[in-house]
């Protein structure tokens, strides 16, 4: 601990490269994709609490907001917003995986995170092609 | 409490005075979300293209406005920790962190309320229009 006394002079100490200097790997991609959707789900939340109102408030109310949500903007929306909820909902299942400390060898990390890119972009598919189905007004 | 030791008190509660709580509440909260969350995909398909009528009684039936209930409490909670776990890795200002923490827990707590009345008056009733402006 003498380094760290008080009057000691500071000395260039060797540090970690910085993030930005790493290639970029699933692992990484699949990490920061989870926290983005996950502030995605919740500004999709604002229009999920409008629907409710809308829904609640009666049919004028629940037309307005339903003729949005058909529009392809809303339609647009509402697509990201199911993948968004599938892929946090698949790597917080990764998460909880690693919570008990199994999954963390590289080659296992790597082939989850592609799991977790596949499987959420094919239940986003199923939900929307079953909605189509059901009467396909978005 | 008078009776435990100082280092007794203080043991497992780390810097922020509430040990491993947020942690455990937000992997508890994840675990419940995962089968929710497939229910709330599966209600709003069930709804896609259903009048509002239709719409209204199968959110207000007792089954669904009680699952329903569970994914927005427990997701509106989820979120909240999230939120706020954001902020705090990446927000380094003490005010401006600290500003945006109060303003995530009073939003959520304002939105999930919102989420929360629809539901319970959809299934307490269903929508009826009063014209406010006619007199008694």
């Amino acid at each position: 601990m003498a380094e760290t006394q008080e009057g000691a002079p500071r000395r260039a100490r060797p540090m970690a490269p910085h993030l930005q200097i790493y290639r970029w790997k699933i692992t990484m991609a699949a990490s920061i994709t989870h926290r983005i959707t996950g502030v995605g789900i919740a500004i999709g939340t604002l229009l999920l609490t409008c629907w409710l109102l809308a829904l609640a408030g009666g049919p004028e109310a629940y037309d307005g907001i339903q003729g949005f949500l058909g529009s392809w903007f809303g339609r647009l929306l509402m697509f990201g917003f199911t993948w968004a909820l599938m892929y946090h909902m698949c790597n917080g299942i990764r998460h909880l995986v690693w919570d008990t400390g199994r999954g963390f060898e590289p080659a296992t990390a790597d082939k989850s995170a592609m799991a977790v890119i596949g499987g959420s972009v094919l239940l986003t598919v199923i939900a929307w092609v079953l909605a189509y189905a059901m009467g396909g007004n978005g | 409490m008078a009776f435990k030791t100082p280092m007794g008190r203080v043991r497992g509660h780390g810097a922020a005075r509430a040990g491993t709580q947020t942690f455990w509440h937000q992997r508890l909260t994840a675990l419940a979300l995962v089968p929710l969350t497939l229910f709330f995909v599966a209600a709003m398909i069930t709804i896609t293209g259903k009048s509002h009528a239709e719409a209204a009684a199968y959110v207000g039936s007792p089954l669904v406005a009680v699952l329903l209930l569970a994914f927005l409490v427990i997701g509106f909670y989820h979120m909240k920790l999230g939120l706020a776990h954001v902020v705090e890795d990446y927000v380094h200002g003490e005010l401006t962190k600290i500003g945006l923490i109060v303003l995530i827990n009073l939003g959520t707590l304002l939105l999930g309320l919102a989420c929360v009345y629809s539901v319970l008056k959809l299934g307490f009733g269903p929508a009826v229009s009063i014209d406010i402006t006619t007199p008694l």
